[in-house]
C-alpha cells in the first residue's frame, strides 16, 4: 500500500509538471535567488548523523517552468554522537541541476530538481575534535518540493522539499530544506 | 515547447544515474569501527607451515571489541600482498602462492578505519633437484654454455653467468642470477650476474679460479675459470694533455667496458721535473690540480704521470700543468661593517670576482671555490679550514664557541687565491 500511494504522488508531480500550462508571460528568462538550509539524515555503516548546511543559489527560467540552477553551501553544524565519540559534517556542497516547477495554483507550487551535487564529507574523532577522514563526492542529485508566494509580496515564496544528496553501498545522505526564494 | 520540456525533463533523469564519484571506504570502515567498539584487530593465520606454490592460506582478521568479545571482520577489512607476483590476494583472507624462485618470505597486510595490521608467510619454491652454472652465449639469449673443460677469461673483462636448475619435474634456464648466492675461490667477483675479474692480479702470469652457485641448500657443478694475463695496452687518453690549475681534466680508458670502469685503480704522481711538488688528485679517471700555482716558478717544467690498472695491467699517460686563466681575483662583500657579533645570526655575504689577462670577468660555477676560515696569526689557512660548499658564495657567520678574534678569510678558484683580512669576530 506504501508504494502505491508513492507511486502515486510521484505520477501527480509528473503530470503537473509535464501536462500543466506554461504561460511564457511571467516566466521565461526569469532571474531568481534562493536562500536555505538542509538538514541532511546522513547514514554510514548503519550510522545516522544529521549535519546541516546553509545554502545560497541562483538560478535562470530558460523555458517556461524550467529553470538552471546553481548553489553553494557550507557546513553550519556538523553532528557528534558521543557514545561512540565519531562525529560527520559535509562542507563545500555545489549543487547544479535543473529545475522543473508548476505554475503557481492558489498560491501553491510544485518542483522537482535534477542534476549533480559535489561535496566534501568529513568524518571527526569527537573526542578531540579533529578531522580523521575527508572525501570529496559527487553524485546525481535530486529534489521534489512544494513552494509558497507570500501573499504580500507574490515574488517572494518559501519551499520545503525533500532531497537525496548520494547514494552508494556505503553512505547515503538525504535531507529535508527549507527556506526562500525570489523571483525577479 | 512541451516537448522540449519533456526531452528536457528526460535528459536530466538520465542525467541524475550518472556515475557516482568518489571513495567512502575509509570513512565507512573509520564509522564502523567506532559503532562496533573496535579497539584492535589482529590476524589469525590457518597454518604456519611453508606455502608451496599453488597453495592457499587462509588468515581471519579477528577484532577485539571494547566488550572484550572478539569479532571476526574478514569481509570487511582490506587484504594487500607485499609481493603479488608471488603472494597473491584470492579472496577476503585468502592468499594464493605463485612459482618463486627461492624461498620468499612475503609480508601481507590488512587495513580497516585506519589501522594497518601486517603479518608474513614463507613461500618455499619447490625441491629443488639439480643446479648448474655456465655462461651466456654473448649475443644469444637463452643459451647457457656449460662444459667440463676451463674457460678463458681475458685480462680485465666480465662475462655473463646463467642458470639451468631442475624442480619437480620443471627444468629452467636463467639468465638473471640475483636469486642465487654465488662463490668465488680467488680475487673473482660475481656482480649483477656478471663476473668480473678486474680485481684479480695477472702481473704474475694466468690465475685458476673455481666458483659455483648456491640456491636452496643445493650447489652446483664446479665452473673452472683461467684468468688469462693477455692484456697489451689498456688504452687510457684524454681529451688533452694539458691541465689547467684548479680545473680537471678526465682520463678514460675506452677498451674497456662500461661495467668495469669503477674497479680501474687510477693514480697520479708528479714527475719531479721541477720545484715545488704539485698536489695532485685523481679518482675514476679525474685529474685535478689542487695546489695554489702562486707557488709555481717554472710552469714549462710542470707535469704528472697518470696510471691506470686493472687485474695487474697497467698504462700510463702524461698531463702538463698549465697557468690558470685567472689574473686578478678578489673577494667582495656589500657589507660596510666587517665586524660579525659571536653568535649572532646576520650573515656577511662574500663573493669571488675574477678575470683574465684580458680583463673579462670568469664565470664561477658552484663547485668551483674553495673558501677557507682560519685565524690571522696562522700564516695560510689550511685543509681543516675549510668552509661552506665550495660555492660561488660564503655565508659568513660567528658562532657562539668561537674563540678567533681576527681572521682571515681566503678563496681558491682555479688555482688563484684571494684573501681578506679586514674581518673580525666581536662579542
Amino acid at each position: 500500500m506504501k508504494q502505491f500511494f508513492l507511486k502515486l504522488r510521484l505520477r501527480f508531480f509528473l503530470w503537473v509538471i509535464l501536462t500543466g500550462t506554461f504561460p511564457m508571460k511571467g516566466f521565461a528568462l526569469d532571474f531568481f535567488v534562493v536562500l536555505d538550509a538542509i538538514q541532511t539524515d546522513t547514514q554510514i555503516a548503519s550510522v545516522d548523523f544529521n549535519p546541516t548546511l546553509s545554502r545560497l543559489g541562483a538560478g535562470l527560467f530558460f523555458l517556461p517552468g524550467v529553470a538552471l540552477e546553481a548553489q553553494g553551501g557550507f557546513s553550519s553544524s556538523p553532528d557528534h554522537i558521543n557514545s561512540l565519540g565519531v562525529g560527520s559534517e559535509l562542507e563545500a556542497l555545489e549543487i547544479v541541476s535543473l529545475r522543473f516547477q508548476s505554475p503557481y495554483d492558489v498560491g501553491y507550487s510544485a518542483f522537482i530538481k535534477l542534476g549533480r551535487a559535489q561535496f566534501d564529507l568529513l568524518a571527526y574523532d569527537a573526542t578531540k575534535s579533529v578531522s580523521v577522514f575527508q572525501e570529496e563526492l559527487s553524485s546525481g542529485y535530486f529534489a521534489v518540493g512544494l513552494q509558497k508566494q507570500v501573499n504580500r509580496w507574490p515574488s517572494l515564496g518559501y519551499a520545503l522539499s525533500y532531497e537525496q544528496l548520494y547514494r552508494d553501498e556505503k553512505v547515503k545522505i538525504r535531507g529535508l530544506s527549507f527556506g526562500y526564494s525570489y523571483l525577479f | 515547447m512541451r516537448l522540449v520540456q519533456r526531452m528536457i525533463f528526460i535528459f536530466s533523469f538520465f542525467m541524475l544515474n550518472a556515475c557516482t564519484e568518489g571513495e567512502t571506504t575509509e570513512i565507512f570502515e573509520f564509522i564502523l569501527a567506532a559503532d562496533l567498539g573496535i579497539e584492535e584487530i589482529s590476524l589469525v593465520k590457518e597454518h604456519n607451515d611453508n606455502l608451496r606454490p599453488g597453495r592457499e592460506l587462509r588468515v581471519k582478521a579477528m577484532a577485539l571489541l571494547k566488550s572484550g568479545e572478539s569479532l571476526d571482520i574478514s569481509e570487511d577489512v582490506r587484504w594487500f600482498s607485499g609481493n603479488p607476483s608471488v603472494l597473491s590476494v584470492a579472496g577476503e583472507g585468502v592468499f594464493l602462492a605463485w612459482e618463486t624462485m627461492s624461498t620468499t618470505e612475503v609480508p601481507f597486510r590488512v587495513e580497516f578505519a585506519g589501522l594497518v595490521v601486517r603479518s608474513e608467510v614463507t613461500v618455499s619454491m619447490a625441491p629443488l633437484k639439480t643446479l648448474e652454472v655456465g655462461f651466456a652465449k654473448k649475443g644469444i639469449s637463452g643459451q647457457c654454455e656449460i662444459a667440463p673443460v676451463a674457460f678463458e677469461m681475458s685480462q680485465c673483462t666480465a662475462k655473463k653467468l646463467c642458470v639451468l636448475g631442475e624442480y619437480e619435474g620443471e627444468s629452467f634456464l636463467r639468465e638473471e642470477t640475483s636469486f642465487v648466492d654465488w662463490v668465488t675461490g680467488g680475487d673473482g667477483l660475481v656482480e649483477e650476474g656478471y663476473l668480473i675479474n678486474a680485481k684479480v692480479d695477472l702481473s704474475g702470469g694466468d690465475v685458476n679460479e673455481m666458483i659455483r652457485a648456491k640456491l636452496d641448500g643445493i650447489s652446483s657443478n664446479l665452473l673452472n675459470v683461467i684468468h688469462v694475463a693477455d692484456m697489451e695496452d689498456l688504452e687510457i687518453n684524454a681529451p688533452s694533455n694539458k691541465v689547467m690549475m684548479g680545473r680537471e681534466l678526465v682520463f678514460q680508458a675506452d677498451s674497456i667496458s662500461a661495467r668495469l670502469q669503477p674497479y680501474i685503480k687510477w693514480r697520479a704522481e708528479n714527475f719531479d721535473l721541477g720545484e715545488p711538488e704539485a698536489d695532485v688528485s685523481i679518482s675514476d679517471g679525474k685529474l685535478r690540480a689542487l695546489f695554489e700555482q702562486d707557488f709555481v716558478s717554472d710552469w714549462d717544467a710542470y707535469g704528472v704521470n697518470v696510471t691506470a690498472s686493472c687485474s695487474g695491467f697497467s698504462s700510463d699517460a702524461e698531463a702538463v700543468l698549465i697557468e690558470s686563466d685567472v689574473d686578478l681575483i678578489k673577494i667582495t662583500d656589500e657589507s660596510e661593517n666587517h665586524d660579525l657579533v659571536i653568535g649572532g645570526d646576520e650573515p656577511v655575504i662574500l663573493t669571488v670576482e675574477a678575470k683574465n689577462k684580458t680583463g673579462t670577468i670568469l664565470p664561477i660555477s658552484s663547485g668551483e671555490i674553495t673558501w677557507f676560515v682560519c685565524s690571522l696569526s696562522d700564516p695560510v689557512c689550511a685543509l681543516d679550514d675549510k668552509q661552506g660548499d665550495n660555492g660561488p658564495s660564503l655565508s659568513l657567520l660567528a658562532s657562539e664557541d668561537e674563540e678567533v678574534r681576527d681572521i682571515r678569510i681566503e678563496a681558491v678558484f682555479h688555482g688563484r687565491k684571494a684573501s681578506r683580512e679586514d674581518f673580525r669576530f666581536v662579542e
